[in-house]
């Protein structure tokens, strides 16, 4: 089936692919969209509309929202989303759901297991919806406390830059083999139930 | 006039080409693609038609012969044919289409030229080809077919205002280095466009009154610009030789002076922009002006052309090749102005929007021509580039 793919980053774009790969000869991407990142909020109608002629593939943060719906909710103040146009929102980033794969993870950027937090459950009446568990915002997790603890140099040169508050240079770079190689997806769900819906949507489209 | 329609036959890149022209046009395409081939067909009608030019000097001294400029994948038919269509930029209706098609002749001991195979002009005033000449014509032999008769004033008489529209043909595309570096000059003797080294000859040569009234429009652009620059004026030195110089602003109440060797890449680049697209009528081929310029001067180029374009006897055709996504990143371009150009089996071809479906509903969809068109130009892998092991 053809597909746009939106994704506000690199990264987020490098996964939303790998996710696609996991059905295999299923998708085929005809476009990737946008060309400049960080506009998908102010481009949302034109995406709905586009989706008029193709299926569009979003995926985003949760950012400061509280939960998917919510997000959705606001996106969608003022006007319907197309059946076509499918968004599915990583909490809280699409890095959260790379660290899913805990020991996958561990293992290819050198990390200890224990460094990276373990899933819980968000609400006591539905024990079934589990994410991760960061005290933070997760990428900024990842650069300030998971990537600190590797032995490997280069790895924590790229992807942590010396003062701990932004990216390294080579971000996107060093994350992008881990997810397209790596990342075991099987393993991830385990962690995050919004990881287990997007596939679950995805396989029956 | 304008070029309302071009059609190209193993044109460098092209190996079929036939598209329509609006009067403003983006061109857009991955690198090498053929993006400057393109406005260079444009370029070789006008150094025919100019008056130190001619077919020879176009063909072979210009662009180095049939080797250099025949598509590279040619099959059997090894001609080369280029046909504008010229419209009236009033009421838009076709005015003249000419046809030339071109073939190699010499080799061996002989020399290698270039020969006119036929050369066509048909006036729509007339509704009848005012020039009708092929190899086999009457009249026509070896000599003969060395030349066009676009070229000549005694052969072209019917049809003197496609000579004279080719012959004011602009092109620039401004290289700051060159302008700084004196020697240039002499390279660039006897060229018309020698990467803008000429524009201050250009602008040496211009009346008094249309070159003061074009510097206070410059001075204009410039102030918002560029506002430390003021007061932009042309001058020659004791030995004749010219030279542009403005003031330059800073803590001292007067400034100082400054001349072209001390600008600025994009102050030198913004000059030249907006000298291309004030002096003349004709046709303005323009390499990617984004070059050297801020993202918000960039943004504002495609209005600011549109306006500048227009002159009283109609809009005056303005063709852009560009990378620049902030250039594109606009609702007020109209697909109909866009070309793309994509790299296939057979050479590029050089598609309108419409013609892509993801493309033109895209833009349907309310996005804009760069968000549109780039994810399409884009070279397909082009983000594994970091993963390159370059020195490790």
């Amino acid at each position: 089936m053809d597909v746009i793919i939106v994704a506000e980053d690199e990264v987020t774009r490098i996964v939303l692919k790998k996710i696609l790969d996991y059905f295999p000869n299923k998708f085929n991407i005809l476009n990737e969209m946008p060309v400049r990142g960080g506009k998908i909020k102010s481009l949302l109608m034109n995406f709905n509309k586009l989706s008029e002629h193709n299926t569009i593939i979003m995926l985003t943060d949760l950012d400061t929202y509280d939960c998917p719906p919510a997000l959705l909710n606001s996106w969608f103040k003022n006007f319907r989303q197309n059946p076509n146009f499918i968004i599915r929102i990583a909490v809280d980033e699409a890095e959260s759901w790379l660290m899913a794969d805990r020991e996958g993870f561990a293992e290819y950027f050198k990390v200890p297991l224990s460094i990276i937090p373990n899933s819980k459950i968000l609400s006591p009446i539905k024990p079934h919806i589990i994410e991760m568990n960061f005290p933070y915002k997760s990428s900024l997790y990842l650069i300030r406390e998971v990537i600190q603890s590797t032995g490997n140099k280069i790895i924590k040169e790229g992807i942590a830059a010396i003062d701990k508050t932004r990216k390294g240079h080579l971000y996107n770079s060093t994350m992008a083999p881990f997810i397209t190689y790596h990342w075991n997806i099987d393993n991830a769900i385990k962690n995050s139930y919004s990881l287990v819906r997007t596939i679950h949507r995805l396989s029956k489209i | 006039m304008f070029i309302s329609r071009i059609k190209l036959y193993n044109w460098k890149n092209f190996r079929e080409v036939d598209i329509q022209l609006a009067e403003r046009v983006f061109i857009v395409g991955a690198n090498a693609t053929g993006k400057s081939n393109f406005l260079d067909a444009i370029r070789f009608l006008r150094d025919i038609s100019k008056q130190s030019g001619g077919l020879q000097y176009a063909f072979n001294i210009a662009r180095g012969g049939m080797k250099k400029i025949r598509y590279i994948n040619a099959r059997k038919a090894t001609n080369v044919n280029i046909e504008v269509h010229l419209s009236d930029s009033q009421n838009k209706k076709l005015k003249w289409i000419y046809s030339l098609d071109l073939k190699h002749t010499g080799g061996g001991v002989f020399k290698n030229e270039v020969a006119v195979k036929y050369e066509k002009v048909w006036s729509a005033d007339k509704n009848e080809y005012v020039l009708d000449r092929s190899e086999g014509s009457s009249g026509e032999d070896e000599e003969t077919k060395k030349f066009t008769h676009l070229e000549q004033v005694t052969a072209n008489k019917e049809f003197r205002e496609i000579a004279s529209f080719c012959s004011e043909i602009q092109y620039l595309n401004i290289v700051p280095l060159l302008i700084r570096e004196s020697e240039s000059l002499i390279l660039s003797k006897d060229k018309e466009d020698f990467y803008g080294r000429n524009l201050l000859e250009r602008v040496s040569k211009l009346n008094e009154k249309t070159k003061n009234s074009y510097f206070r429009k410059i001075n204009d652009v410039l102030q918002l610009a560029i506002p430390q620059f003021e007061n932009i004026t042309p001058i020659k030195d004791s030995n004749g030789i010219p030279h542009l110089q403005a003031n330059y602003k800073h803590w001292r109440p007067r400034g100082n002076k400054q001349q072209e060797d001390q600008f600025s890449d994009g102050t030198l680049r913004l000059i030249g922009f907006l000298w291309a697209l004030l002096d003349g009528t004709e046709p303005v081929l323009l390499e990617e002006p984004e070059i050297n310029l801020h993202t918000e001067i960039i943004k504002q180029l495609p209005e600011f052309i549109a306006k500048i374009q227009k002159r009283k006897s109609g809009k005056r055709q303005v063709i852009i090749t560009t990378h620049s996504y902030d250039l594109l990143d606009t609702k007020t371009i109209s697909p109909d102005e866009i070309l793309l150009l994509e790299q296939g089996k057979e050479g590029t071809t050089i598609k309108k929007p419409y013609d892509i479906k993801t493309v033109i509903q895209a833009i349907e969809a309310g996005f804009s021509i760069a968000e549109a068109t780039i994810p399409h130009t884009k070279p397909q892998n082009i983000e594994n580039i970091t993963q390159l092991k370059m020195f490790e």
